[in-house]
């Protein structure tokens, strides 16, 4: 058997398949943290509401997605839903999943960032007469975003490495497609360590690049002229 | 005489269990300038914070320019004023504060010009024009593209200054403008305040321990000790011959000082 050795010619062969499907894994990832991101900042917004009530409960949401497993959402999503009429595909169902349980995680990133801006910037905005969707955009967000940078970037490559769960439910990314070809050629060495490289590769150049972004982000925050 | 512009009725306020007032009456006239002296932990900077509508109030209710400042009519009772209430009776009032408060990454214009461009909606080009104004009034004009970072504590200061008046609140609440100031600058921001009162008339109503300051400008001085008025009067009697035992402690302690 010739399985343990490693086969160049065999390599060259899968790895288009193994690269397109790569395209599917960064696209859900890249879907999944702008809904995440969208979520994380609804959820500390609504966490920091007037009304007692709405905080509470945005508590107890956020509690529940974050103490309940990626795995049973993502079925939850894709095989119940469609029974209340709700049916997605894959990637969109993928997406959400995503996005909701990251956003989860990310809106305590986004809470802590909201409250590390000092009380005198919202009173001047106050004494400015600023509305609160003005304070917000232009005043707390801008200088909140430096300090949320690390975190956020983290989540989202810890995401990046979760999609290989959405395999479960048929997404044909990075893992699904070399267990396939795994399944078809009876070899699995070469496509499951392309995957790994891949996945190695994509992290390393994600945490260098958030790296980057954070040092060169003013200190002061968003710079508005 | 027209009515106060702004008037303090049994003004209630508390921390927690700590009563800062109980029954506080105060009345300001349009265009008088009146300082606030007296101990820390008085309530000075409430009473300013309160009419900012940074402090909610426990009790009593105050009137600015006619209105009362935390109520609003609701089908014929005084209720709770609600944010659009609130947000109104505010265009009335500007602050500046003892830590200056600017959007540090904001441009110094920019910390001008925004909000008479989201609240008033005045276009940008009008807003810059204003605001290159008001920084020659303050003496800053070279630094509209500066960050606040990149001032001395007396340029952020009189930064602030130019925010506040952007707005062109009728009353200027200035809470303890030059107590985070070096002593050396604390004299270019008061000079601001100074030429202002010279060229244009105000309702201005000041915190300070400035003692020289607050008895050369002032109409009307009070000291303030333990949530009320001790004694108050034309800044002359009480800095050369206050009646209180209080007031006289509190002024000896700080020539002393100084």
């Amino acid at each position: 058997m010739s399985g343990f050795q490693w086969d160049w010619a065999f390599t060259w062969d899968v790895l288009p398949m193994i690269l397109s499907a790569a395209k599917v894994t960064l696209l859900a990832t890249l879907l999944g943290s702008i809904f995440a991101i969208a979520m994380g900042l609804v959820f500390a917004l609504l966490r920091r509401s007037k009304s007692r009530t709405l905080r509470t409960s945005i508590y107890w949401v956020v509690e529940f997605i974050r103490s309940t497993p990626l795995l049973v959402q993502i079925f939850f999503l894709y095989y119940v839903m469609p029974e209340f009429g709700v049916g997605m595909s894959p990637l969109a169902t993928g997406v959400f999943a995503l996005g909701l349980h990251y956003g989860a995680y990310l809106s305590e990133v986004f809470r802590s960032g909201i409250d590390s801006i000092e009380k005198g910037q919202w009173e001047a905005a106050r004494a400015l007469n600023l509305s609160l969707v003005d304070t917000y955009r232009d005043i707390v967000l801008p200088q909140a975003i430096r300090p949320m940078i690390p975190a956020t970037g983290n989540y989202i490559i810890a995401m990046f490495k979760e999609t290989p769960q959405l395999s479960a439910i048929t997404l044909l990314e990075m893992l699904q497609i070399a267990k396939i070809i795994g399944s078809e050629n009876f070899r699995y060495l070469e496509p499951f360590t392309l995957v790994g490289i891949m996945y190695l590769l994509f992290s390393v150049i994600a945490a260098y690049g958030i790296y980057q972004i954070e040092k060169r982000f003013p200190k002061e925050g968003f710079s508005l002229k | 005489m027209s009515a106060p512009i702004i008037e303090f009725h049994n003004v209630k306020k508390c921390f927690g269990d700590t009563v800062i007032f109980s029954d506080f009456n105060f009345k300001v006239e349009e265009n008088e300038i009146v300082s606030i002296i007296g101990p820390s932990g008085s309530g000075k900077s409430t009473l300013l914070r309160i009419l900012m509508t940074l402090e909610g109030i426990d009790g009593g209710y105050i009137n600015v320019a006619g209105e009362s400042l935390w109520h609003m009519l609701w089908q014929g009772q005084y209720v709770p004023a609600n944010s659009k209430h609130l947000h109104k009776m505010r265009n009335h009032l500007g602050m500046v504060f003892q830590h200056f408060n600017l959007f540090p990454h904001m441009t110094v214009k920019r910390n001008i010009t925004e909000a008479p461009m989201r609240v008033k909606g005045v276009s940008r080009q009008e807003a810059e024009a204003f605001a290159e104004k008001l920084l020659a009034l303050v003496g800053l004009a070279d630094k509209a593209d500066s960050y606040p970072n990149d001032l001395s504590g007396g340029q952020k200061q009189r930064v602030g200054i130019a925010r506040a008046l952007a707005m062109k609140p009728s009353i200027l609440l200035l809470d303890e403008i030059t107590s985070a100031l070096d002593p050396e600058l604390v004299d270019e921001v008061l000079d601001v305040i100074r030429n202002l009162v010279k060229e244009e008339s105000f309702t201005m109503l000041l915190v300070t321990h400035e003692m020289y300051f607050a008895r050369e400008i002032s109409d009307r001085v009070c000291f303030f000790d333990q949530g009320a008025i001790v004694e108050e009067g034309d800044p002359e009697v009480i800095f050369t011959q206050p009646k209180e035992e209080r007031t006289k402690a509190f002024l000896n302690a700080y020539i002393g000082q100084s």
